[in-house]
Parts: structure tokens; C-alpha cells; sequence
């Protein structure tokens, strides 16, 4: 992680390492927003055993570094198959593989004359129900959890195709499957309450992305609400320990060049790395502000919806208006604001002629105001 | 009934707490200078004053609690009866210059009314500079304040 530190000035060292810890806590993070809750509320007990400032800051940087390499050898495991179903499989039993659970090295056994990795994913989780009952170990009861969290969208698979996967597969994974089920329930219900361990990072974000867009291969996020303190060198610094950044845009201000407009989007070399930047530090703090990571849908549309609209209004509105609404539009500071106050005032003008001129239109707003609260 | 409607959604009371345990600190950069404020044009183009105090706090600093960590750094600042005169500097979107707006007065040694204000209560925004006007004990307090002579 040297080649993170290297690019900040002196005074900006110690807060980048602030960045880091708070980043840290985050780092954990889980993909999805309810996880991400979760997520928060354990950051708080994280937090207050790391929370003096420059002690932690080597830690949390020897943490991220491991993580950066775990994430690097899962992706290297993710193999040259095109499915990613398969390559999910082979996380998992990476995974396994280096806890040295005694039920990994068997399930990989087993695993292995199955000849499509479609039905392998599929009939390897009810396999593993059944066993990590019996043993009280940790190791085994994180596979569990995993699979409970994937199993959103997976379940669903899962069930739908339970029937071709009996025909496809011999009669052992019959047996497997008649085993499982009247066990493999418990075992999920009883991981659902206890905390979780950092789980292999590549595989949840598969499948998130996979409900979301059908093309993965992302590699451009969008970076929100940073602060005017945050340049350009620290978004490539900070999101650089996710991976390779390729390229940093990072929009400045119109009037004051030396700000930024609060956003920034930032290119990876690999999709794998996006999305594990995306995963780590949607919610993450930078200087003392949450931020927001999102994967960018056109890349040009959002820098012209901020800026260039109020300074052009607001001359000619002001002349129309009452000096109250002009008031609430000025006291509203950042970029972000701006483009929201230009576009919100027009209701309002359309609103102000049809009370005077008569009560047809205000029945019809009406009606559609109650039907907005009542959503 | 409409407008009314719409009121209720522009009020956004941001009156939010604060674990500082949870919250990473922000970088708060704060100028001081003795006897006046700095002037806005000082913080132009990018251009800050040069004696830079660089503080890491929250949102829910107090204003009582930011006099004693600039009075930890200036030692002639701790005689009795020195006063803080706090203001912030924000850049005005709608051209290159900037704005100052005082927040409040604190005073060594002497409770006041602005102690207890927060940086949040007096709309500070991340990225916001402070700038303070340190009036010494011998001079008159900061209701007569000196303008910079330009």
C-alpha cells in the first residue's frame, strides 16, 4: 500500500489515513443495502476499539492490503470458464481450501466427476447442509451463512430448476437431496443471527450485478457527495486500493476550479475491481461525509443535469418571484442543490396561476398531490 | 392545501446526532489572525491566508471546544479575556468570489452565549474554512472590530 500513500502532501496525510480507518470499517461492508445496514450498525463496536487516530492507520492499511490480496487471488480463481456460475464455485471452494475444513477437502472431492459446473453449484450446497450440522465448528458454518445470503437470488434458481436437476443428475445426488431436506433448514436459521467473517468478496457482487444489468462488465463508477476538501489525488488514492484505476474524472467547479463539484468518476482496469470498490466504499465515510458509489449508466448525463441551469435562471426568476422562494434557493449551498432548485420552481409557478384563475385546475392537482403523499 | 403539502416536504430539520465513534472526522482548516478577519479576497484563486490551522473534528464541535484547541496552539492566545470572533468562508457559487459569515464570539476565561454552538448549528458545511479573529485582552472586544483597510 505504499503506492496509495505516495501521492498525498504532508498535511494531507494524516486525514488520508483517517480516510483509511473510517474506509476500514466500511472495508467489511457487504454488498446490498440491507447488508450494508447490518453493516453499520456493527461498524459502531469495529469503530471504537480502532478509533485513536494514528494507531490504527497501520493496521488498517495492513488490512486492506490483505484484503486487496485476497481479492486478487479469488479473482485469479476465477477460471477461464465464461459462465459465472462456475467460477462462484471455484471461489467457494478456494475458500474452503484455505480454511482447511475437513469438509471442504471432501465436498471438492466430490465435486469433481460432476462434469457441468451448472449442476455442481447446484447440488453442492444441499451437500454441505447436511454435513455442517453435525460438527460445531466455525469453519463449517460459514459456507452456511454464504449460501444463506446468496440464496436470494439463487434460491430461486434453485427451485425452479429442481426438477431437470434430479433428472440430469445420477442417483446420488437424489440421495444428497432427499438427505438435505428435512435438515438443511436448520442449520441456515441458526447462521442468520451470528456474525459474519469476511466472506470471499467475488461472488455476492456476481450475482448483485446480475439482477441489476446483464453486462458486467462495468468498469466506471460514480462517486457522490465528496466534500470540497477531497481532490482529485485522493479519490485516485483512496480507490486505488481496490485495484488499477485507469483513469479518474473528476469535474471542478465552474467558478472555482480548485473545488470539485462533489462527484467524481473513477475507471478501473477490470470489472472485478469496480465492483469490489463499489462494494466497499458505497457508504463509506471520506472526510467525515458519507459517500455514495454507484455504477455509472451513461457517463455523460449527470455532469450537465448540475451545474448549468440555476446561474441561467436565476436572473429572470427573481424578477417574477417573491423574495421568499428566492431566499430558500440561495440558503441551499453545494452544486447538487442547484440543479434540484432550478428544476423544483417550476411546479411552483404552475402552481401560483391556476389558483387564481379558477377551481378546475386545483382539483386536478389536488388530486394528484394526495395520490403522491398516499405512496 | 397543495402548498401546504409542499411546505412540509421543503422543511428538512437536519438535526442530526453525531457518534463520534461512528463518524470520521473531517478536515476543518482554520486561518487565524489578530485583530481582524482575514479578508475574502485573501482565500481567492485557490490562494489560502498563510497561517493555516488544520483541525481534525465533527460537525458537532462547539465553538468552546474549537477556542481551546486554537488556544493549545497560539500560546499568547491564553491570556484571560482574549476573544474568538468565528467566522466561516464558503465559496459563492454563482461567481469566483467567496463569503464570510460570522458564527459567534467566544472569550477565555468568560462564558458565553455562542460556547455551545455547534459547527452544524451554525450551517457549516464540510470544506467550509474558518476563519478567526483573535482580539487580544488589551484591545476592545470585537463588537468594534477594525475593518481591513484596502
Amino acid at each position: 500500500m505504499a503506492r496509495a500513500q505516495s501521492p498525498a502532501g504532508e498535511g494531507e496525510k494524516e486525514k488520508d489515513n483517517k480516510e483509511k480507518v473510517a474506509k476500514e470499517k466500511d472495508g467489511k461492508a457487504t454488498s446490498g443495502s440491507s447488508r450494508r445496514d447490518r453493516e453499520r450498525k456493527r461498524r459502531g463496536s469495529a469503530s471504537s476499539s480502532s478509533d485513536s487516530r494514528s494507531s490504527t492507520s497501520d493496521s488498517s492499511s495492513s488490512r486492506s492490503s490483505s484484503g486487496s490480496s485476497r481479492s486478487s487471488s479469488s479473482s485469479s480463481s476465477d477460471s477461464s470458464s465464461s459462465s459465472s456460475s462456475s467460477s462462484t464455485d471455484s471461489d467457494r471452494s478456494e475458500k474452503n481450501r484455505r480454511r482447511g475444513g475437513g469438509a471442504a477437502g471432501k465436498d471438492k472431492e466430490k465435486d469433481k466427476p460432476s462434469a457441468r459446473s451448472r449442476s455442481r453449484s447446484r447440488t453442492r450446497s444441499p451437500r454441505r447442509a447436511s454435513k455442517s450440522p453435525r460438527p460445531g465448528s466455525k469453519a463449517r458454518k460459514e459456507p452456511e451463512r454464504d449460501r444463506d445470503r446468496r440464496s436470494r437470488s439463487r434460491d430461486r434458481a434453485r427451485r425452479a430448476g429442481s426438477n431437470d436437476r434430479a433428472v440430469a443428475d445420477s442417483n446420488n445426488v437424489k440421495r444428497e437431496r432427499s438427505r438435505s431436506a428435512s435438515r438443511s433448514r436448520s442449520p441456515r436459521r441458526r447462521g442468520r443471527g451470528s456474525v459474519e467473517r469476511t466472506p470471499p468478496p467475488k461472488r455476492r457482487e456476481r450475482s448483485r450485478s446480475r439482477t441489476r444489468s446483464p453486462s458486467p462488465k462495468q468498469v466506471r463508477i460514480h462517486v457522490g457527495r465528496l466534500t470540497r476538501n477531497v481532490t482529485k489525488d485522493h479519490v485516485f488514492e483512496i480507490f486505488s486500493s481496490f485495484g488499477d484505476v485507469k483513469n479518474v474524472e473528476f469535474p471542478v467547479d465552474r467558478f472555482h476550479p480548485n473545488f470539485g463539484r462533489g462527484v467524481a468518476f473513477v475507471e478501473y482496469a477490470t470489472p472485478e475491481d469496480c465492483e469490489s470498490a463499489m462494494k466497499h466504499m458505497d457508504g463509506g465515510q471520506i472526510d467525515g461525509q458519507e459517500i455514495t458509489v454507484s455504477p455509472v449508466v451513461l457517463v455523460k448525463q449527470r455532469p450537465p443535469i448540475r451545474r448549468p441551469s440555476p446561474p441561467m435562471r436565476r436572473p429572470q426568476n427573481n424578477r417574477w418571484r417573491s423574495p421568499p422562494q428566492f431566499n430558500r434557493f440561495n440558503n441551499r449551498g453545494g452544486g447538487g442543490g442547484g440543479g434540484g432548485g432550478g428544476r423544483r420552481q417550476s411546479p411552483m409557478r404552475n402552481r401560483r396561476s391556476p389558483r387564481r384563475r379558477s377551481r378546475s385546475p386545483i382539483r386536478r392537482r389536488r388530486r394528484s398531490n394526495s395520490s403522491d403523499s398516499s405512496r | 392545501m397543495a402548498n401546504v403539502e409542499s411546505m412540509i416536504v421543503e422543511e428538512k430539520t437536519q438535526v442530526k446526532q453525531i457518534d463520534r465513534e461512528k463518524t470520521c472526522p473531517m478536515l476543518l482548516r482554520v486561518f487565524c489572525s489578530t485583530g481582524r478577519h482575514h479578508s475574502v479576497s485573501e482565500y481567492m484563486f485557490g490562494n489560502v491566508p498563510n497561517n493555516e490551522l488544520q483541525i481534525y473534528t465533527w460537525q458537532d464541535a462547539t465553538l468552546h471546544e474549537l477556542t481551546s484547541l486554537v488556544r493549545d496552539v497560539n500560546p499568547d492566545t491564553r491570556k484571560k479575556g482574549t476573544y474568538f470572533d468565528f467566522a466561516v468562508v464558503y465559496p459563492n457559487f454563482r461567481s469566483n468570489h467567496f463569503q464570510m459569515r460570522e458564527i459567534g464570539v467566544t472569550c477565555t476565561g468568560q462564558k458565553g452565549i455562542d460556547d455551545n454552538k455547534t459547527l452544524a448549528q451554525a450551517k457549516f458545511s464540510i470544506g467550509d474554512f474558518l476563519d478567526i479573529s483573535i482580539t487580544p485582552p488589551n484591545r476592545l472586544p470585537p463588537t468594534v472590530r477594525r475593518q481591513r483597510p484596502y
